[in-house]
């Protein structure tokens, strides 16, 4: 009887202990604090050495904030070295909750960045940004070039004859497009057209004489990043125009062949050929139509309402 | 400008304040400074080679300068590169540990334009008719022929957010942006009394447009809330440019003075053309964020006035949007997302001189009317997206919607139109590690009631339809044939195809090569026997190579094509 | 119906050689075409439609490419390099060549020109 309590109190015991270390091995990383920053160092050197001249570094303070308050628990990763078994940004994708870098850069700014394209298309902070770099800014690479990485085509449309000077670093990308899903460059309101009027106010009007795309869309007339043809235009005039409008029927008259001056304005004189009035009629019309955005001007003829948009 | 500069000078003083006084023991400061000097020569120059790159053709200094100074109180830097007297850059940043934040931009560029020489502008109608030496006529003539047009383009913007109180973590957001543009433009004016006549002239550029906006933002474990109010203002300053419409006459014989004359809003006469309005905007706009279950809602609510204060005209926008993002399990995300726009716009009564007055026949017409302007609408919209994680590397995304557009008032149309629009797309990517990535994306629009020109392309034939008006005359007036007119025409679509593939391969650490292929069909069936369609497809091939530590190679080629059937379309007109 | 062509190609080749410790150079050329052109514009035999005269008029729609077609040809070619000469101080050089070729002219004119920029100076680190 005796060796029998010995024996349950060993096995009771022996389990109590089994039980309490298994606890203290479970906890103890949150009693131990975790993986001390040099313990990191010791593989990661580099990234540690330069790391207190990045921004994170120097703001940061390293009594609160560690190597772990970003890429997690390093306990696992310490133990083998396997590089799954730790948060690393750069391989993070969108379905890991909130994005890492939110929790933190909780800024108004990216208020829409679930909903943004960058983040539908599974762009990651760390796609962009570089935490772990000292110099210039903490991007990757800096300006359009970052963009064009992704973006290609939109480098050749900034190298066309008519383009937003990007590619001369007079603009950049970020002055049209919100890449965090923001509003930008002070915009008032979220209508279609009123990016471009936040640059361009001069075309919004509104106008007493109007031109209907106007207010439906810049768009449907230009292509803002870049054009063969000029003022950003899809096509070049008349084609642009006569995709909605009919010719003038003076058109199609045949002209004199040789000088002429006008009767009633003698000073006005010119030389004409047999195609010159289709020339004139058929190279550029905004060249009468000059207020193609809209007027507040009526133009001459009564019957047309002043609506010819030529003064 | 001097107002603005001494702002600007002001801020950098106190900037320089803020960092010194913020300054601690763990100060990191880095200062480098460029200087040197550059020499342009120009060639043949005919403004669209380096349109934006004009330098003077001569020597000139340059210096660009970088200060960063670092500390666990904050941050401040500035950049600034000074290329000449039109091509300046500077930006000053500054943090406050996490109580205060400001920018401050300027920057400044040259737009080079060609002038439109209209030379084109010269023909006179040929006319059979005995002892004549023709009809109509075009002629052009420029006042400035040597003209040399360019606008000097500056920006200075600043955006300063300062905490408030710890309390809701509130905070004052500040931002300015001002834009001014000077120098000479082109301006045509087209006379068309005797003869369509264009002059040319020049005209001088003083444009300001400064904008404004200022807001609170708070948040508190519930709720995040900002509120912004803005206000914009744009003028030029110039004097506008003025052309003299003479009397209106018969073009060749000079006579009917009395017949055209009452056909015209005004003749003989001197009055500005091609004014710019001066415009003034203010808005408002609400912005909430909460976090709710496994996802965050966000919304807003807007409302902004556009004023033109020459004509009291103004524009009203009412927008509102609500979004929620979710996660619906540890592999799928979801977002949906539904806006909303009302669109208004002031309809001014344009009251025109009667046609014809005191026309001996009698035969006078009023056509005064209302515009009613093609902005008024109701613009509803409804967007979903789900992105599922069907494996560790592969990535889908299906995206549908439905959009609303209601144009109330859109001219000539009794009913007004109903846009709709409804897209269903299909994004799948494939990421292997940081080796390989790629992405396909296809995406179909269908849109019905496609938004058309308010006018038909064509007209019917007149002949035995119309009736001259006048008892004592063989002919029609032109504007009877606008009861002629059909065909409805628009260049955009109702049906868009598109598809986007891009792939990067990363063989090693050597070697990076990106591929992508933009193509896009579209076309419009509504529109008849017209056949409007657009086809477009962009390939493009980049590859970065890095044989060593030493070397870096990178090339890339990109080709793009696009075709658009459109209608071309000529009166056959008998006189 | 008529259709018109946007055609552009664009091609770039950069290179950043660190030839030495001190020494860096680096190139860029881009070349690129573009053309926008209306296509032939084919008029329907019209005759038996007319009711009047139109012999004053002519329908031949064969010259309408040429009023508004365009076509480029742009070159540009940057040459440039860094010298060390102290741990603080480098020299700098570079030099840009772009040249447009306009093949059609517009209302502009031909706008065919060229220009170069070369640029020389010294950066100083504290």
């Amino acid at each position: 009887m005796y060796n029998l309590k010995l024996d349950n109190l060993l096995k009771i015991s022996s389990k109590l202990v089994l039980g309490i270390l298994v606890v203290f091995l479970a906890v103890s990383p949150a009693i131990m604090g975790g993986v001390a920053n040099d313990v990191c160092a010791d593989c990661h050197d580099e990234v540690s050495e330069m790391f207190h001249e990045t921004p994170h570094g120097i703001f940061l303070s390293m009594e609160q904030y560690s190597c772990e308050s970003c890429h997690g628990s390093a306990i696992d990763h310490v133990a083998d070295g396997d590089p799954e078994k730790i948060i690393n940004p750069a391989r993070h994708d969108q379905f890991g909750g909130k994005e890492l870098c939110l929790t933190c850069h909780d800024n108004h700014r990216y208020d829409e960045w679930s909903f943004s394209s960058h983040s539908t298309a599974g762009v990651t902070c760390a796609d962009c940004h570089k935490v772990h770099q000292t110099e210039g800014t903490v991007t990757q690479k800096t300006g359009d070039e970052l963009c064009y990485d992704c973006h290609s085509n939109v480098r050749a449309e900034l190298s066309m004859p008519s383009h937003h000077p990007i590619a001369e670093g007079k603009l950049e990308c970020q002055d049209c497009h919100g890449i965090h899903g923001e509003n930008t460059t002070l915009t008032m309101n979220n209508t279609t057209t009123e990016l471009c009027y936040s640059c361009h106010a001069e075309k919004e009007g509104p106008f007493i004489y109007e031109h209907a795309p106007v207010n439906e869309d810049c768009m449907i007339c230009h292509n803002p990043h870049g054009s063969v043809a000029t003022k950003l235009l899809k096509q070049s005039e008349p084609t642009l125009c006569l995709s909605c409008h009919p010719m003038h029927f003076h058109t199609t008259a045949i002209s004199v062949e040789g000088d002429f001056e006008t009767p009633q304005a003698p000073e006005r004189a010119g030389t004409s050929t047999y195609d010159s009035m289709e020339a004139g009629m058929l190279t550029k019309c905004t060249q009468c139509h000059t207020e193609i955005h809209g007027s507040d001007y009526p133009s001459q003829t009564i019957p047309t309402g002043g609506a010819g948009l030529t003064r | 400008m001097k107002k603005l500069f001494s702002l600007f000078a002001v801020c950098l003083i106190l900037l320089l304040s803020v960092n010194t006084v913020f300054a601690g023991e763990d100060t990191q400061e880095k200062y480098s400074l460029w200087f040197g000097s550059h020499y342009t020569e120009f060639s043949d120059y005919t403004k669209q080679v380096g349109k934006y790159d004009l330098g003077d053709d001569e020597f000139m200094p340059e210096f660009k300068v970088n200060y960063i100074s670092k500390s666990s109180n904050g941050m401040f830097s500035l950049d600034g590169h000074y290329y000449d007297d039109h091509n300046v850059y500077g930006k000053v940043r500054t943090t406050v540990g996490n109580t205060f934040k400001a920018n401050f931009k300027y920057r400044s560029m040259i737009l080079q334009e060609g002038q439109d020489l209209l030379t084109v502008m010269e023909a006179r109608e040929y006319l059979p008719s005995s002892g004549n030496a023709g009809g109509k006529m075009l002629t052009h003539e420029i006042l400035d022929p040597n003209a040399d047009y360019n606008t000097h383009r500056q920006e200075i913007s600043s955006n300063i957010e300062a905490k408030l109180s710890n309390k809701y973590n509130m905070r004052l957001v500040v931002a300015h942006r001002s834009i001014l543009k000077n120098g000479t433009e082109q301006k045509i004016a087209s006379t068309h009394c005797f003869s369509c006549h264009m002059t040319s002239m020049t005209a001088q550029v003083d444009q300001t447009q400064h904008q404004f906006e200022a807001g609170i933002d708070a948040s508190n474990n519930q709720f995040d809330l900002g509120y912004r109010f803005g206000y914009r203002v744009f003028e030029n300053h110039a004097t506008n440019a003025t052309v003299n419409y003479e009397d209106a006459k018969h073009p060749v014989h000079g006579g009917a003075g009395g017949e055209f004359g009452p056909r015209m809003i005004y003749e003989d006469t001197t009055v500005e053309f091609s004014r710019y309005p001066k415009t003034e905007k203010m808005s408002h706009r609400l912005r909430l964020k909460k976090e709710l279950g496994n996802g965050t809602v966000s919304g807003s609510a807007g409302y902004s006035k556009t004023e033109n204060k020459y004509t009291d005209l103004s524009n009203k926008a009412y927008t509102g949007h609500l979004g929620y993002a979710f996660r619906m399990n540890d592999n799928t995300r979801m977002n949906i997302k539904v806006a909303v726009q009302k669109l208004q716009s002031d309809d001014p009564f344009i009251d025109l001189p009667t046609y014809r007055e005191g026309a001996t026949d009698g035969n006078t017409y009023d056509f005064d009317y209302t515009r009613y302007s093609s902005l008024d609408r109701m613009v509803s919209k409804f967007d979903a997206e789900m992105i599922k994680r069907l494996t560790p590397k592969v990535t889908l995304s299906l995206a549908a919607g439905y959009h609303m557009n209601n144009r109330d008032d859109y001219p000539v149309y009794d009913d007004g139109l109903n846009t709709k629009k409804m897209y269903g797309q299909l994004k799948v990517r494939h990421r292997k590690g940081l080796r390989y990535n790629s992405t396909l994306k296809y995406r179909y629009e269908k849109i019905t009631d496609q938004y058309i020109s308010g006018r038909g392309l064509f007209e019917e034939s007149g002949h035995g339809v119309l009736e001259p008006l006048v008892d004592t005359s063989k002919w029609v007036f032109y504007f009877q044939r606008e009861d002629l007119r059909y065909q409805d025409i628009t260049s955009l679509p109702t049906q868009v195809h598109k598809f986007e593939w891009r792939s990067t391969y990363v063989p090693n650490n050597q070697i990076s090569i990106n591929m992508g292929l933009n193509a896009k069909f579209d076309k419009n069936n509504d529109l008849d026997s017209l056949e409007v369609e657009h086809t477009s497809y962009q390939p493009n091939l980049f590859i970065s190579y890095n044989p060593n530590l030493d070397w870096t190679f990178n090339t890339g080629f990109t080709y793009t094509y696009d075709k658009s059937s459109l209608p071309v379309t000529v009166a056959l007109f008998d006189g | 119906m008529a259709d018109y062509e946007n055609k552009a190609s664009n091609m770039y080749f950069s290179t950043n050689f660190k030839a030495t410790e001190k020494l860096r150079v680096f190139s860029t050329v881009t070349y690129y075409t573009a053309e926008g052109s209306l296509q032939e514009v084919l008029m329907p035999d019209v005759e038996d439609r007319l009711d009047g005269d139109l012999e004053d008029q002519d329908f031949d729609m064969e010259k309408i490419p040429s009023y508004s077609d365009l076509d480029y040809e742009f070159l540009s070619f940057k040459l440039g390099f860094t010298y060390k000469l102290t741990d603080a101080v480098t020299w700098s050089a570079d030099g840009d060549y772009v040249d447009l070729k306009d093949n059609q002219g517009y209302v502009y004119g031909i706008e065919t020109g060229s220009y170069f920029m070369v640029r020389s100076g010294f950066k100083v680190d504290f």
